[in-house]
């Protein structure tokens, strides 16, 4: 359940939310759902049972991988980096994100 | 790229199943541990932090489940899974466990032992690239039931047919033998060598070049030309170690030396049939063109068809020229209108063993279907067992569709653990029965091949498809009925249990049926088969001994010759020390009994076609043939002198059971004139009937079987051919006497073709190693279906009185005594045990006529007497197998079943 004023990621946003969090380098699942609603200045927030199983499902199309490393603290995290693939989609699903918040911009002005 | 990654992670994730879900359990961990510190650093207790990371983090199970369905393995991991719960389920229940994996082990084994043995000898491939169009050409000629098999054609007719066809690529005549076969001109002990004498073009026929050297080809053979010997590979190897010398050497075939100019590749193997060697040979000079027609040699023939031309085709272009052969040579080609062509590779068993053979199939099926009724009863109690869990798993949310697919995975394991060892078996069987024929059989075809393959695994696995699915869908079917309401509610003794019951019963009436159609068919197959290989003969089998000799070039050709050969024969055996010898015109299927059916006319009567004529066994033989083999005297008349010689008037003598056959209503035969129909070029005119003689089966012989037993025996002086068996009586065993026989007969004939010499009891053995390795095959059928149907039926009663302990406590209680409980445990049983018995024994019947039909068995029993038999063994069966739950029901203790 979202806290009060925070949203859940639209939907259809959060593979393209994930695959430009993971381009900055590498980081784990946690800091990924922290990072959006830290950047997103806790307007947005990420579900857990939402979160991983998209990881997964990216990892699965070759858009990110993932291996154990030994971070900040001793207790290894698991890390996911972005593919080359993965920028390629990445970049992909900028531009349709683009065109379909200019699209939705342009409604709301002119309706 | 995508795709790569996507099968790659697949693997890993099929292959890395628990490594991944490790992970996933780590990572979140990883993640709720990061939230705890958080919340500790925010100041809450370390027990709240943690309590408030895991309740922030929601349902980690659920959010489990989509990470796995994301890794797309999930219908993988769910069979696995369903296959784990099935191994499960399969400890739990043991013995049914292992009932249905032995029934199967049994009825896969059986079926694909069948199956590798018939496809074998039926459906193997010689390798060559045109095989398909490779054909056999003999005369079709429908003697007593086509008792003898097509005929093969004499050198003539094959010259005219090779002359004038027009269907075929190539005409090849050839004649397998056995002649002396030396290294060196000096060895004066030559081998028994098989080898082929083949037409010049033989060679042309699979286009297959030599190994190393040349082939010979009809340039090469010509009259009075070099004799020239191909080698096959393995001989090569055996006889001359592999060396290149051997090409160019002589070698010497009967007296005639002949150049080795060639070797065969291995693949060529012993083409057409056995040939260590194949030798050009010269048609005008040695394959008797030029001599009388009834001296002529008779030849294999093998053809290749053009392309798209049929075997009728060539019938019918081959069938033309022989009518017009008819037509000009009445006396000796009359019923030589026939063509038979034949595929080679698919064609060397004549219709009755191949019957035979689609019979064993047909029975292994049988033990199949008895195997799946069986395995199909076993599920159901099973399921019958399990019908709480599965209405529970019902009433839980569980699909119809799940419910069924648990019970028919639940077969399917059964049975693929059945089927892979009911492979072992067939590996194991099919050897052992191959160990046992092939040494036996000297014609084996080559290419023969009786393995497991490929082709032998798809079909067990559709086997086992079948009777996996036989099994369980009905079980599965109604285990997965929507009634849970009822289930739940009431105990194992459910109307669903009774349901199961009567559907077991009907199961159990559908194995019986299977299993003594199969216990009428094995036992008619033994009784006809045993009663064939045991029959008692008027003479002592092991005091005689038997030798076969094909004499060729003057020998035969000058009469007299062949008379003086077959008296020095005589006086050298008796100066060794046999008591007498004689001589048969047989080859060495005939052991002196029958050697061919002919059609014969009785004078006065006449036959508006020749196949209305009747028909006996024909042997030719010497005066002294009737002493050798125990007949002690005519029964009426005289038997043959050496005065019936060609130039007396033509004799023959009969034996009673010929005179019981066809001069039922006379007194005497005797001074009748006969006359034996001209087969193969050997016409003989009227001959008049001068003696009776007893049957040479030593037991009276019943009526309907008389005409199979009538014989007309011709004096052989009267009728010479070239093929000659010498019969040696001893006043002791004869085998120690076979090498003497032996070295005499080849001593007197060095240059001519003699085979195995042996004692009568040896050739029966070797001549019948095919029927009697069809009784053992049958008797191990019945053994096998008494096993499985007594399994089958053990477990059906007593599984379903192990459902009924309650009730048996409940009426013990009540004061049912011991018998009460064994009678109606046993009711079950001989209810369903009786309502497949009746149909079992029509079908088993109807299934036994049609196949002594289709094999032209002979000597039937009667049909009460098998039927008889195989329901006594069945009955037996049941009643054993019914016993021991019977009697396990009747000792529970009322109190302990009662708290069951």
């Amino acid at each position: 359940m979202p806290r009060e004023g925070k949203k859940d990621v639209l939907l259809g946003t959060l593979d393209l939310l994930i695959l430009r969090v993971v381009s900055s380098g590498p980081i784990h699942g946690y800091a990924i759902a922290r990072r959006i609603e830290q950047i997103s200045e806790d307007v947005l927030t990420v579900q857990q049972g939402s979160l991983y199983p998209a990881l997964h499902r990216l990892e699965k199309k070759a858009f990110i991988t993932s291996d154990w490393q030994t971070g900040e603290t001793s207790k290894p995290v698991k890390m996911y980096t972005l593919t080359v693939d993965g920028n390629r989609q990445l970049e992909e699903e900028k531009k349709h994100w683009q065109d379909v918040s200019n699209a939705v911009n342009l409604v709301l002005r002119q309706a | 790229m995508e795709t790569f990654h996507r099968i790659k992670n697949w693997i890993a994730a099929l292959f890395g199943h628990l490594r991944k879900n490790s992970d996933l359990e780590d990572e979140i961990m990883s993640h709720i541990e990061m939230r705890t510190e958080l919340n500790i650093e925010a100041g809450m207790a370390p027990d709240l932090a943690r309590k408030e990371a895991m309740r922030g983090f929601g349902n980690a199970e659920a959010l489990k489940e989509d990470c796995r369905d994301s890794w797309g393995t999930r219908v993988v991991m769910d069979l696995i899974r369903d296959i784990g719960y099935s191994l499960r389920n399969m400890r739990a229940t043991p013995g049914s466990s292992i009932l249905v994996v032995l029934i199967m082990a049994f009825g896969i084994g059986i079926s694909m032992t069948m199956f590798t043995f018939v496809k074998g000898m039926l459906w193997s491939n010689m390798g060559f690239p045109d095989e398909d169009r490779l054909i056999d050409v003999k005369w079709g000629i429908n003697l007593k039931a086509d008792r003898t098999g097509p005929h093969p054609i004499r050198v003539d007719d094959y010259l005219e047919f090779e002359k004038y066809h027009r269907t075929l690529e190539y005409l090849v005549g050839f004649s397998s033998y056995t002649p002396g076969f030396r290294l060196a001109e000096n060895s004066d002990y030559p081998e028994k060598i098989r080898g082929s004498a083949v037409a010049s073009n033989f060679f042309n026929l699979l286009g297959v070049s030599a190994l190393y050297g040349r082939t010979f080809g009809p340039e090469d053979v010509v009259p009075g030309g070099e004799r020239l010997i191909v080698l096959s590979y393995e001989f090569w190897q055996s006889k001359f170690g592999g060396e290149l010398d051997a090409l160019n050497a002589t070698v010497y075939i009967g007296a005639a030396p002949c150049r080795v100019i060639g070797v065969m590749p291995p693949e060529f193997s012993t083409f057409p049939l056995n040939s260590n060697y194949w030798r050009g040979v010269d048609i005008d000079t040695e394959w008797g063109v030029g001599q009388p027609r009834q001296r002529r040699a008779m030849l294999s023939i093998l053809g290749l068809k053009k392309e798209g031309v049929s075997d009728e085709q060539v019938e019918a272009d081959l069938e033309a020229i022989a009518e017009r052969l008819a037509e000009e040579y009445p006396e000796s080609n009359e019923y030589l209108r026939d063509v038979q062509a034949q595929n080679h590779g698919k064609g060397q068993l004549h219709g009755e063993e191949r019957n035979l053979l689609y019979a064993l199939l047909f029975c292994g099926v049988l033990v199949l279907l008895v195997a799946c009724a069986n395995v199909s009863n076993l599920m159901l109690v099973r399921a019958a067992r399990r019908s709480f869990e599965l209405a529970t798993r019902n009433a839980l949310g569980a699909s119809r569709a799940h419910i069924m697919y648990q019970v028919i995975l639940d077969s399917f394991l059964l049975t693929a653990i059945g089927g892979i060892v009911g492979l072992f078996v067939a590996s194991y069987g099919s050897d052992y029965i191959w160990s046992i024929y092939a040494p036996l059989d000297a014609d084996l075809p080559f290419w023969w091949d009786v393995e497991i393959d490929v082709a032998t695994i798809c079909v067990a696995i559709g086997a086992m498809i079948i009777a996996a699915l036989g099994g369980s869908f009905v079980p599965a079917l109604r285990g997965a009925r929507r009634n849970s309401f009822a289930l739940l509610r009431d105990d194992s003794r459910t109307s669903s249990s009774l349901y199961m019951g009567k559907l077991s019963k009907v199961l159990v009436g559908l194995q019986i049926t299977f299993a003594l159609s199969l216990t009428i068919v094995a036992t008619v197959m033994v009784l006809v088969q045993y009663a064939a290989v045991s029959q008692e003969k008027i003479y002592d089998r092991d005091k005689i001994a038997l030798g076969f000799l094909w004499l060729s070039g003057p020998l035969y050709k000058e009469k007299e010759s062949y008379l003086s050969y077959q008296r020095n024969l005589r006086e050298r055996m008796i100066e060794k020390g046999a008591e007498n010898v004689c001589f048969l015109a047989a080859g060495s299927k005939s052991l002196g009994e029958v050697w061919w059916w002919n059609r014969f006319e009785k004078a006065g009567e006449s036959y508006g076609d020749p196949t209305a004529m009747p028909e006996a066994s024909v042997l030719d033989v010497s005066p002294e043939y009737f002493d050798v083999f125990g007949f002690k005297r005519a029964f009426a008349g005289r038997l043959f002198s050496h005065a019936d010689t060609e130039g007396s008037e033509t004799v023959v003598i009969v034996n009673r059971a010929f005179v019981e056959t066809h001069f039922p209503h006379r007194t005497s035969p005797i001074g009748e004139q006969i006359r034996v129909q001209p087969i193969e070029g050997r016409e003989s005119g009227w001959a008049r009937i001068v003696g009776i003689v007893e049957n040479y089966v030593d037991k009276p012989l019943p009526e309907e079987s008389w005409s199979d037993y009538a014989v007309i025996y011709r004096p052989f002086a009267q009728n010479l051919v070239p093929w000659v068996t010498a019969a040696a009586k001893f006043g002791e065993d004869a085998r120690p006497w076979t090498t003497t026989l032996h070295r005499e007969m080849g001593k007197l004939a060095p240059d001519n073709a003699f085979n195995q010499v042996r004692s009568v009891r040896d050739e029966m053995a070797f001549e019948e190693s095919f029927n009697r390795l069809i009784v053992k095959l049958y008797a191990f059928f019945g053994v096998i279906t008494f096993l499985v149907a007594s399994i089958g039926l053990y477990a059906v009663v007593s599984f379903s009185a192990g459902q009924r302990v309650r009730e048996f406590g409940v009426r013990m209680a009540l004061g049912a005594h011991s018998k009460d409980i064994i009678y109606s445990v046993a009711k079950t049983g001989v209810v369903q045990a009786l309502a497949g018995l009746v149909l079992g024994v029509l079908v088993g019947q109807m299934l036994a006529q049609h196949l002594s039909k289709s094999m032209n068995l002979v000597g039937l029993p009667p049909v009460w007497i098998t039927s008889a038999i195989a329901v006594i063994l069945i009955l037996t069966t049941t009643a054993i197998s019914m016993l021991a739950p019977s009697v396990k029901a009747a000792r529970l203790d009322p109190v302990k079943a009662l708290r069951s």
